[in-house]
């Protein structure tokens, strides 16, 4: 039978000033009409080359497509040029492509509706009106309300989410018969990823389309694919259905992915097991397995031995994997890299009243909003309004939300980044709510921050040790230089970096390297307290299991306190003691963790929960599931009863015009719903 | 031989480092190598000359260049050689140092602005908006009409005319950068305001105004000839290149050397310059650090 497309041995490479970069080596796949496949693996698996690759829309030079067939509906497209008319009909015509960063894939000078219809008179020769006639349509189908006059709207004037979908709409406007879908929902929230992907399933069912799914996101996969191509260093290593793949995966790589991200049904002391090391370096590959340095399975045979090809798997059809042990999840490794045991978990801790460390009392912050010429105030943006939290030594806070519901501001507001509009915050015991800066600052060595982004949060012109030894001097800690360096080497070493990297700057780390090296900053004055800002969501799987591990370590080696704000669910269940969950600047639910990931009560988090995919295809069959529809309004419009009464699927007239409390049930489990607290 | 490996210590590492970065290319060898012979020989004119720059010689009027005159003579009979290694002194000097004048000055501005932002950046901007508004011949006139001849007050005088661009330029730079999480690091490090800005901010706005700088420095010596055209500035006969374009000019018909080569000692300085400025920015380019 003919595919719908088809690739066969494609390589790409890449000329770099150290040599030649094999980005793509020898990868084959095929899609057939109506299927969904993803594409999982690292940042840098090449999994996004290899499908750019197929449309040639990768930069050559340096790139260059140095082999292999591309079939798709019969055709090879490696026999068009680049720019040829040809392949543009197909770019724009047969594959349609969905890209990660919805703020940036739309032109933000052009109407929506003229970057619609563009590609649409360009390839379906229609006309101006007709165009437009079918761009309503497609904005119907994507769900986008009201798209006669949205139509004439900028990006700008739509959410992320909303984006996304007129994103989608774009690559659907000339009837592809193959979806790309580049990490396409990444950057959205587990609500808005939930709907987005959602929509893509249904729309591929209706149009009996293929997708191409490129992501990261085990669960993802694990909800919307039928079948999986593994990636690692420009390779396929295993591949066949979704269901096989996770009940019996047999390449170590895949193991390793699967071992190292957190599940919203885990056992709580199940240890996260980062995939050790770092990817060989794809400069001048040797014939060898490329995984070999990180494999905890790996044999004399397989670093002698010539590099793997894909082999299948006895008794599973369709299931190859390119592995010389033909390993299973029961094969014991053949050697450690470090503990499998989560060691530093000690189980439910209690606290009394002296542990209190952090106390923040009905805090609000608005941001006045200006207009006019002379700038007038005209309005408040609540961001936050009326939020009350106890935090105690040595436990972790998760905080948990979707974007714009106020947890970064409560979080810069503590470390006085923000001022608070009203409230107070009391750290050991002292009311820093209105401090100057000056006295501010004798509280600040004993409360620190970690960044989201390791990119933004290090100062690219300071080398790595004069960035950690910097609060030191700051702080006047009364340390010689001697005693600094000595502290710096420490660090360091208490962070798993080597102390030999003093001299770089932080453009020579990779990733995972900086975000240590900003927590060895944040641990420089030996604070007690650690706001953790979405330390972990720019990570790559096993670089977030790395660094969970090595936070909850210091934890207990420290005595340290979290401040742990995620939107990824799963990972707060993991690292959390107790959890706190915002909508719209209030707080909606609050418990310890185990009760609230069983026992959610607010309608709200039950519906957050229920979007969020598990990494078992299995389980996520049985999964009851309600995805919660719209998005969060936006503080300037806030409803005048419950904030979610808007989306809530249970509110009543009650939840529309009277604003919900915060009461305290069984277990100290707090939730503010009239409906629960009846 | 046996080559030991000396230990070095960071800071020689660095200065080490630095300097391979900076003269990897060839181009900018050939530039510092420009720029330091114009230098020496400025400094050294006196030796170097071979003929005193004033001395007229009416017999040799617009001579074309001979072994006795290697550049020729200018309408004077004054030896062009000497006029352009004397002229040196005053061009160089008014470029540099107006430059170094203009960025020191409107780079503060533009930090002070950017950083403490409201009132103040009103303030200052709105002031280097007027100066920007003014044609900067104009400008320089009457700053020289009133701070006098000379040529220090030349060089100060082309300083603030040229400094509202490196006001606006930084200006930019730190409201991008002051947004950046390292910023927010470094104030949670416990760095004060005037340390963050200094440390953190300054040092991560300085790139493009090394770009600006490499090319303000021909317009500087051109400036100067402007003046000294409209007798603003350095008085006859003293030389300066400037001036001496303007001069040959008259003569572009028939003796185009006159002008020509002091034209092209202009080019060639600010060529020279804007090589070892590129250069800079990218040995002081952490991200560029190892893609060498």
């Amino acid at each position: 039978m003919e595919h719908l497309i088809e690739v066969r041995n494609l390589r790409t490479e890449f000329k770099q000033s150290k040599g030649i970069l094999k980005a793509v080596n020898g990868v084959s796949y095929y899609l057939d009409p109506g299927e969904i496949v993803a594409f999982v693996g690292e940042s840098g698996s090449g999994k996004s080359v290899t499908q750019y690759s197929g449309v040639q829309l990768i930069p050559c030079p340096p790139g260059k497509i140095t082999g292999g067939e591309i079939l798709f509906e019969g055709k090879n497209l490696l026999d068009y040029e680049q720019n040829s008319a040809e392949l543009q009909k197909i770019r724009g015509g047969g594959i349609g492509i969905v890209f990660q960063e919805p703020m940036t894939s739309l032109n933000p000078v052009m109407t929506i509706g003229d970057q619609l219809t563009e590609g649409m008179i360009l390839h379906l020769k229609i006309s101006k009106a007709e165009a437009r006639a079918r761009a309503v349509e497609l904005m119907k189908e994507v769900g986008i309300p009201d798209p006669e006059t949205r139509l004439d709207a900028y990006p700008h004037q739509f959410s992320g989410g909303m984006r996304q979908r007129i994103v989608i709409a774009m690559a659907l406007s000339c009837d592809p018969k193959l979806l790309i879908a580049d990490e396409a929902t990444t950057a959205l929230d587990v609500t808005t990823q939930a709907q987005i992907l959602d929509l893509m399933q249904d729309i591929v069912r209706r149009r009996n389309a293929a997708m191409v799914m490129v992501t990261h996101n085990l669960s993802i996969v694990a909800r919307y694919a039928q079948r999986v191509y593994v990636m690692y260093a420009g390779e396929i290593v295993e591949r066949g259905s979704t269901s096989e793949i996770f009940k019996n995966p047999r390449h170590p790589y895949t193991i390793g992915l699967m071992n190292a991200v957190p599940g919203l049904h885990d056992p709580k002391d199940r240890k996260l097991i980062p995939i050790a090391g770092y990817v060989a370096n794809l400069v001048d590959r040797k014939d060898q397995c490329a995984f070999v340095n990180r494999c905890p399975y790996a044999t004399r045979e397989c670093e002698e031995g010539k590099e793997p090809v894909l082999q299948p798997i006895p008794g599973e059809e369709g299931h190859f994997a390119a592995c010389h042990r033909m390993i299973s999840k029961e094969s014991k490794p053949e050697r450690s890299f470090g503990d499998t045991d989560r060691k530093y978990y000690k189980g439910e801790k209690h606290f009394t009243e002296a542990d209190r460390i952090l106390e923040v009392q009905d805090l609000k912050v608005y941001f006045p909003v200006y207009k006019g010429l002379l700038k007038k105030k005209v309005a408040e943006v609540k961001a936050v309004d009326g939020v009350s939290f106890d935090i105690y030594k040595g436990e972790t806070f998760g905080l948990v939300g979707e974007s714009g519901c106020g947890k970064s501001t409560v979080a810069r507001t503590v470390l006085r980044l923000n001022e608070a509009s009203g409230g107070k915050i009391i750290f050991n015991g002292t009311d820093i709510t209105k401090l100057s800066d000056v006295q501010m600052r004798e509280h600040r060595r004993n409360m620190q921050m970690i960044f989201q982004d390791p990119y933004g949060s290090l100062d690219p012109r300071q080398r790595a040790g004069d960035i950690v030894m910097e609060p030191m001097k700051n702080f006047n800690t009364g340390m010689s230089r001697q005693e600094m360096e000595e502290r710096v080497k420490l660090l360091f070493e208490l962070v798993s970096l080597d102390p030999a990297y003093r001299e770089r700057v932080p453009h020579e780390f990779s990733g995972g390297q900086r975000q240590r090296l900003v927590i060895a900053r944040a641990l420089a004055t030996n604070p007690q307290f650690i706001v953790c800002d979405e330390a972990i969501s720019a990570l790559d799987v096993s670089i977030q299991a790395q660094i969970i591990n090595l936070l909850e370590e210091l934890q207990e080696r420290l005595g340290l306190t979290y401040l742990f704000i995620a939107h990824d669910l799963s990972v707060v269940r993991h690292i959390s003691d107790r959890v706190a969950v915002m909508y719209l600047g209030q707080m909606v639910e609050f418990a310890d963790w185990n009760e609230l990931y069983s026992n959610p009560l607010h309608p709200y988090t039950k519906l957050l929960l229920e979007a969020v995919p598990v990494p078992d295809p299995e389980l996520e069959k049985e999964r009851a599931r309600q995805i919660v529809q719209g998005e969060v309004p936006s503080p300037m419009k806030r409803p005048a009863g419950c904030a979610f009464s808007t989306r809530c699927p249970y509110a009543t007239e009650k939840c529309r015009t009277e604003m919900p409390l915060l009461r305290e049930g069984k277990n100290g489990h707090k939730v503010a719903c009239h409906i629960v607290n009846r | 031989m046996n080559k030991e490996k000396k230990v070095l210590t960071p800071a020689a590492e660095r200065r080490k480092e630095f300097g391979k970065a900076f003269f990897e290319r060839k181009t900018v060898r050939a530039g510092f190598a420009i720029i330091l012979i114009m230098v020496f020989s400025a400094i050294f004119a006196p030796l170097v000359a071979p003929y005193d720059p004033n001395q007229q010689d009416l017999l040799n009027m617009l001579k074309g260049p001979s072994l006795a005159h290697i550049f020729g003579t200018d309408a004077l009979g004054r030896d062009l050689l000497s006029r352009i290694i004397y002229g040196a002194r005053a061009s160089l000097s008014v470029g540099l140092v107006s430059t170094l004048i203009a960025g020191s000055i409107g780079i503060t501005l533009g930090l002070t602005a950017g950083y403490l932002g409201k009132w103040v950046d009103a303030v200052i901007m709105r002031i280097m908006d007027a100066m920007m508004s003014i044609p900067v011949i104009i400008l320089a006139l009457f700053l020289g009409s009133i701070l006098g001849k000379g040529l220090g007050n030349i060089m100060l005088c082309i300083g603030i005319v040229m400094m509202p661009g490196y006001a606006r330029m930084t200006r930019g730079q730190v409201l991008a950068v002051k947004q950046l999480d390292y910023v927010t690091a470094g104030k949670i490090g416990g760095a004060t305001r005037a340390k963050n800005a200094l440390k953190h901010i300054l040092p991560n706005c300085i790139a493009p105004n090394l770009v600006l700088a490499t090319m303000n420095l021909g317009t500087a010596i051109m400036v100067e000839a402007g003046l000294s055209y409209l007798g603003m500035g350095i008085n006859p006969p003293t030389a300066s290149w400037g001036s001496m374009v303007s001069d040959g000019y008259r003569y572009l018909s028939n003796q185009p050397h006159i002008a020509i080569i002091p034209g092209i000692f202009i080019i060639l300085t600010v060529w020279s310059f804007n090589v070892c400025g590129d250069a800079l920015r990218d040995a002081t380019d952490p991200r560029l650090r190892g893609t060498r």
